[in-house]
Formats: structure tokens, sequence, C-alpha cells
């Protein structure tokens, strides 16, 4: 389920609505992500609910009904289990729900960050450039990688284990690959020695 | 008039030396750095464009390029590195192309794309790309600068027979146009289809040969560890008109 998500991110940015892809709209949705955040805070809770409610119908219309689903289903596991610890050690369940609320208004905008913001866009701040062109090239490695478990035959935890080192140490190697195409194209990401 | 000029430099990858005090000098036209795996090609390539710390001189166009700014440095020396997947930064072929223009402010020369990159590729995802393909819009993102020096890192790699053709046809224009063509490989026939002009072998970090590309000796070659150019390799030349 998480790797067809991450397929769907990774390839909404050749059909999304060109308004979102647009430089300048980095801006409104990193407003609406820090919005996300004081919002599930400050709201009483049935509003915050419906502001929730609200970004995940955006992610509907624009077609990414993968990731709603999965958004979906990780908050309610994430509440459930939360509940789950605070009745049994006694916690507060109202900072528990405040707490799923923060996660399920940011999620949405998170992936609607990734699925429609290209690197391009961020060329004025280097390290997040630098940061969306990783995660763009690493997580389609990773899907490579994945395929290449799969035909081996890995399964169950190995299977995890082994693709969670994987993207670490592909994020590592990759990065400094990816200095250096940049560098080559004039653009420096880090100061030079 | 020399372009590109190597003074004793050194690299290090930690204590050991990869490069050992290489000093060369190059003027417009086509060269060929040869090499067994790991004799240091792509580190002397890295060096000229500043991709990694180097002691000693490197002198472009008259300039140290300890000196240049980065922007002023890749608007003289183009590199094309070996995997080009490694390098891809966007997220179609046309905005990959563009990237370097739009960094360096410049219109760009639209001639070298048109030699690599067919129309029809332009709105793909790079990553899709199969390898030659890749490989081509890699080097066009880079080239379509129009520097005069270009560093072309294991060229042929990943190509078929219209890849090859079109890397030929382009480094017949960049020598049309007086472009330094410094290209490394371990493959002694691709170099010939180049028609380089000179050679150099190097061999665990130190130059072990170089002068004119006429000169090249299967005995040098065998030394340095590289495959000689046997018969069969001979016959393609000659069925080509290429002067071996």
């Amino acid at each position: 389920m998480l790797l067809s998500v991450l397929r769907e991110v990774l390839d909404y940015k050749y059909k999304a609505p060109q308004i979102l892809l647009s430089p300048w709209s980095f801006s409104f949705k990193f407003v609406l992500l820090i919005s996300s955040v004081v919002f599930s805070i400050t709201q009483q809770i049935i509003i915050a609910i419906a502001y929730v409610i609200a970004l995940l119908s955006i992610l509907l219309v624009l077609g990414l009904w993968r990731s709603t689903i999965y958004i979906i289903t990780s908050i309610l596991i994430l509440h459930a289990s939360m509940t789950l610890g605070a009745l049994l050690l006694h916690g507060d369940l109202a900072r528990v729900t405040r707490f799923t609320l923060v996660a399920a208004s940011t999620l949405p905008v998170l992936v609607l960050i990734a699925s429609t913001t290209k690197p391009s866009a961020l060329k004025r701040m280097p390290i997040l450039y630098l940061l969306s062109i990783v995660f763009n090239n690493v997580l389609r490695e990773i899907l490579d990688v994945v395929t290449v478990y799969r035909a081996r035959g890995v399964e169950g935890l190995n299977y995890w284990l082994r693709v969670i080192i994987a993207s670490i140490t592909l994020s590592i190697s990759r990065s400094s690959s990816l200095i250096d195409s940049l560098r080559s194209r004039g653009i420096e990401v880090e100061k030079e020695h | 008039m020399i372009t590109v000029e190597l003074i004793n430099v050194w690299v290090y990858y930690g204590d050991k030396s990869v490069l050992k005090g290489i000093s060369a000098k190059f003027t417009p036209g086509v060269h060929v750095i040869l090499g067994r795996n790991g004799a240091g090609k792509t580190t002397l390539l890295r060096a000229i464009a500043r991709l990694v710390e180097f002691r000693g001189e490197i002198i472009v166009m008259g300039k140290s390029i300890k000196g240049l700014k980065r922007r002023d440095l890749v608007k003289l020396v183009g590199y094309c590195w070996q995997n080009p997947y490694y390098g891809f930064i966007e997220a179609t072929v046309r905005d990959e192309i563009r990237a370097t223009l739009d960094t360096l402010r410049l219109p760009g020369n639209w001639e070298v794309v048109k030699l690599l990159v067919s129309e029809e590729l332009m709105e793909r995802d790079p990553f899709t790309l199969s390898g030659g393909e890749a490989k081509r819009v890699s080097m066009a993102s880079i080239l379509i600068a129009d520097q005069p020096i270009w560093l072309l890192d294991d060229p042929f790699m990943f190509l078929d027979k219209s890849g090859v053709d079109s890397i030929l046809r382009l480094v017949e224009y960049g020598r049309s146009r007086g472009k330094t063509i410094i290209a490394t490989m371990h493959e002694v026939f691709y170099a010939s289809l180049l028609k380089p002009d000179t050679y150099i072998i190097l061999d665990q970090g130190v130059i072990s040969s170089s002068g004119e590309w006429q000169s090249l000796s299967d005995d040098v070659l065998e030394k340095a560890g590289i495959l000689p150019r046997g018969e069969i390799c001979a016959s393609i030349c000659t069925s080509r008109g290429i002067r071996l």
C-alpha cells in the first residue's frame, strides 16, 4: 500500500493542474501547512475535524485517492493506538485527540506539497531544492530496489528492514552525486572547501 | 592556444592519492584519456570541473579555476558524468535541459539538443528514459550552455548504435566549433571512433603515456591494461573510413 502511495505521489506531477505546479503556489502550500498546525491546536475539535475532512476532500478531488485512503487508515490506527495507550497509562485523551488532529491536518498538506511541487519551484532555497531532488530521485530508486527484493523472493520483516536500510544508504550516496550534478549546472548548495 | 592546463595536480580520497602529480596541456580538438578501471580518469575530469579538492593548479582559458565562481566555471567547463540517472534534477526532460540555462541565464545552444534529444522525449520524466536516452538527455542538459570545454566521462556508456552515432555527430560538431573536448574511456575502439587528436593513458594515478593519437601503439595499451586494437576493431574502423 505504502509503495503504491509513493508511486501515486511521484507520478502526480505529470497530471497535476498547472496552477498547483507554479512556483508561487509553493508559498500558498507552505502557509497552508503552518495554518494546519495552528488551526488544529487552537480551534474547537469539531471545527478542526471539519478542516481535516476538507483537506482530505481536496486530495480526493485531485485524484489522489490512494494517498487519501492511506492517510485516513494511518490516522485511525494512530488515534486508536494512542487512545489505548492513554487509557492504560491514565493519560490525557484531549491531548491525544489534538495530536492526532495535527497529524491528520498536516499529512494531507504534505502529500499535496510532495505531489505538486516541482524541484525547480524551490530553486531559491538551495537546501529545500536539494532535499526535493533527493526525495524524488531516491524514492524512484527505492521503488526499483523493492522490485529487485521482490524478484529475489525477500519477504516479511526482512524485506522491510532491507528496504529501510537501502533507503538510508541511497539517500546518503545519491545526495553527494546530486550535489555534483547541481554544481555542474552552476548551482551551489553547500559551501566549497 | 592552450585552453586547459594541469600543473602538478594531486587528488586524495582520504589517505589514498588518486591522481599523483598530473601535468598536461589541452588545446582545441578531441583528446582521449584512456586507462583501466580505477586509473583516475573520472577523478581527472572532476578535478578540471572542480568537483573534487585538489593540490596543484588547473588553468582553464587562462584563469585558475580555484579563483572562479561556480557559475563562471560552468560557463567555461561542461562536465558530463557517467551515470545519467544519478544526476537528474527535474521532472521533465524539457525542464532538465533548461535547468542549466535558467541558472546561468544563458539563451543556450539548442543545436546541441537537436543532435542528442528528439522532440518527443521532451515531456517525459527523465527517470523513465532508457539508458541511451537518459545518457543523451544528461549530456544535452549540460552542453546546451555551449561551454568552450567539454568533459565527457565515458560518453558511450549505455548507448546503442544510434546513440553512438549521435555522440559522434556531437563531437564532430564540437570540433568544428573549436571546442576542447576531453573524453575518458577504457575501450580503444570507441576512442578510435572519435578520431582524437591526442591521447593520455592514466595508470594508477599517473600519466604512463601520452602523445599524438596516431602514435599510440598496442604495446602501450597492453602495458596499461587496456584491450589493444585487434583485428575486429581494425576491420570495423577501416570499413567506416577511420584510420587507426
